[in-house]
């Protein structure tokens, strides 16, 4: 009999067709909306899900301790041993200064029986410039080690909250309407390959990233043994897992000029083709083959719609797809161009915003928005604009 | 009364999105009580609308239509006033469909008649697998441009890419896009190419025709390309008419390019792929 109902995986199999559902806005002012926004994005693509788990990430939720990382878990406690908490919060004050905890306010009338959600605002205590080693090397750590418990994310002014059950069950477990965020991204989940659990919902986030992800990267061995090389430890037998500590890598660690650090990372997981590569121009030739050869087990293969949101180290939105376009994507921006939409289906965007400035991607091609407007639209000539930055 | 029954379904009652089931038992409902016309206001998103529809109804739709519209429809005409997602008239059976707005992946797959005219833009696969047998021709002609992946693995039928912009011809955005909502004077051309990558990879029948230059490198797998000549312009001209009775552009508009036909290397491309016998 299986002791964790929340922090590891059950053998419960569930086996049926259907695809995920994802939503994500972005406020370009980074002023903050509620998130009944959203939610009800979401909650209109019913048939993207079947309660097998949701889940969605908000960044400017802690103005008030923006420097602090903030490690928000969920938390069950095993028969015969110390309280979970108590566990996380030993190892904590081990490693870090913790300068504030509290209790993540929950509605207990959604589910009969649910995990302790609490969160940690913590300081690495290390030299200046590890801290973001560190906090990866802790959320790794938790998420491994210590039993009974799972860390949902450790980024600074963000925050991932996720479980089992439907998209407006979730929203209203974690009371999303008292929540405020410049940058959200909510994710219905339709599980295919994996059994639904409370740590397998998505978003997965590391540090100050997190990724929604519909479709299944068949690429994951390969892209597992190519993070373990690199220091990332893939535990939650999951797809999806192994993307966001791609991006994770390539953005913040390769040392990659932040102008073209995103659309690397992008490139490395969907790579043009070699045919196409054979008819760029010189200097373009030379810059894309290199990224494909020398991340060329960054590749996800397989069919994939992904929305990256990272606030490291500029609040950014990512729509991603693989290169035939096999999950669907589409993209919209409000009519005052101020709130930046991605969604599954054109409806969730309508639902809340009517909006007649609306495209799809191109296949392969990000659509990557930040404070200053959408950079690209996800077109196929965007691949210039990257040539332009390298002369 | 008998001919023009009209019946108007509210799909978003008191707030709440009508389930797709309970949508199309409506409409079913209204079929069997002899209404020829149905109207759907407030859709948005349900999927599966007018599934297997067979009798000679018109079915008008306000608001964006979901996935698999029009799928095994053969009944009259479906009008969509607004979006449609994915999969829009899977293996239609026949009659008409007219999407005064854009519809992405995977349109008219494996369709087997019918007609198909979407006014804006499409996405990639469109027109898979689509057949034809004797009488039976499906048809899809996009306004706008197409993705990666048109006609794949078509063994029949026609395909027609117009490569127009009718984002600054709808007169008013606030009201449902129809005819009188299009100025004919402001409907611009794309740049070319209006195509991507791999087009007719893998056909085996029908035809594709692209308004306008395909770039030799677009050609999908035993695809070859040529100039359309006057017999098949003969095949384009009532498609055409059509397209611009509906959408209320000029014909001249259209003829101002020539058009590029898309046809299949020989009639059994991958012939020697799977035959025991030389050819």
């Amino acid at each position: 009999m299986n002791t964790y109902k929340f922090t590891k995986r059950s053998n419960y199999a569930f086996r049926d067709s259907g695809a995920c559902g994802i939503t994500a806005l972005f406020n370009l002012d980074l002023e903050p909306v509620s998130g009944e926004k959203i939610k009800d994005m979401i909650c209109v693509m019913r048939e993207r899900e079947n309660g097998q788990g949701a889940g969605f990430s908000v960044y400017g939720l802690f103005p008030e301790y923006q420097d602090q990382y903030c490690i928000q878990l969920i938390l069950e406690d095993i028969p015969e041993r110390p309280p979970a908490k108590e566990r996380v919060e030993d190892f904590l004050s081990s490693c870090t200064d913790i300068v504030k905890e509290e209790k993540v306010p929950v509605d207990s009338n959604v589910f009969r029986e649910y995990p302790l959600v609490w969160r940690f605002f913590v300081e690495p205590k290390c030299v200046s410039g590890e801290e973001d080693d560190m906090m990866k090397n802790i959320m790794m750590y938790i998420n491994d080690r210590i039993d009974g418990a799972f860390c949902m994310s450790g980024g600074k002014n963000m925050a991932v909250f996720k479980g089992v059950g439907w998209s407006d069950e979730i929203a209203k477990f974690y009371r999303i309407e008292d929540l405020k965020g410049y940058m959200w991204s909510f994710h219905s989940r339709f599980p295919t390959n994996t059994p639904g659990w409370w740590g397998g919902a998505h978003p997965f986030s590391i540090l100050g990233h997190a990724v929604i992800h519909n479709g299944e990267i068949t690429s994951y061995g390969t892209n597992v043994e190519y993070l373990r090389e690199l220091g990332y430890t893939c535990t939650l037998m999951t797809d999806t897992e192994p993307l966001i500590y791609i991006f994770d890598y390539i953005v913040r660690k390769s040392g990659y000029p932040y102008k073209i650090a995103l659309q690397t990372a992008t490139m490395a997981m969907a790579p043009p083709y070699w045919r196409d590569i054979d008819r760029m121009d010189p200097i373009l030739k030379k810059w894309v083959a290199s990224i494909r050869i020398t991340h060329r087990w960054a590749m996800a293969n397989g069919p994939f719609s992904i929305v990256l949101t990272t606030n490291m180290p500029r609040p950014t939105m990512i729509g991603h797809s693989d290169r035939k376009k096999l999950r669907p994507l589409i993209a919209a921006l409000s009519e005052d161009e101020k709130t930046f939409y991605l969604a599954s289906e054109l409806n969730a965007i309508h639902e809340v915003d009517n909006t007649s400035n609306y495209w799809q991607p191109d296949p392969g091609r990000p659509v990557i928005a930040t404070e200053d407007g959408v950079m690209l639209k996800g077109s196929d000539r965007d691949i210039y604009k990257f040539a332009e930055v390298l002369k | 009364m008998g001919e023009n029954r009209q019946i108007v379904i509210n799909a978003n009652e008191n707030g709440c999105k009508l389930y797709h089931r309970e949508l199309n038992r409506k409409i079913r409902e209204a079929i069997q009580n002899g209404y020829k016309h149905i109207i759907l206001k407030n859709i948005m998103g349900q999927r599966f609308i007018g599934a297997g529809i067979k009798d000679d109804v018109v079915i008008e739709i306000y608001g964006d239509a979901g996935l698999d519209l029009g799928v095994f429809f053969g009944g009259k005409q479906i009008i969509v006033h607004g979006c449609s997602e994915y999969l829009l008239g899977n293996t239609l059976n026949g009659g008409e469909i007219v999407v005064y707005g854009d519809s992405w992946d995977i349109t008219g797959m494996g369709a087997r008649d019918g007609k198909i005219f979407v006014m804006g833009n499409g996405g990639s696969r469109v027109g898979i697998h689509m057949k034809e047998y004797k009488d039976k021709k499906p048809v899809i002609c996009y306004g706008g441009k197409v993705k990666q992946y048109c006609g794949e693995y078509m063994a029949g039928g026609i395909i027609v890419i117009l490569g127009l912009d009718f984002r600054e011809a709808i007169i008013d955005r606030k009201k449902p896009l129809d005819r009188d909502n299009i100025d004919p004077s402001k409907i611009k051309n794309y740049d070319d190419p209006i195509v991507q990558s791999d087009i007719g990879g893998g056909i085996h029948g029908g035809a594709i025709y692209v308004r306008g230059e395909v770039p030799k490198e677009y050609l999908g797998v035993y695809a070859v390309k040529e100039k359309a000549t006057n017999a098949d312009k003969r095949i384009l001209k009532p498609i055409i008419k059509r397209f611009c009775e509906l959408f209320n552009c000029p014909e001249d508009l259209i003829w101002q390019k020539e058009f590029t036909k898309i046809r299949p290397i020989s009639s059994r491309p991958f012939g020697k792929h799977y035959s025991t016998v030389p050819i």
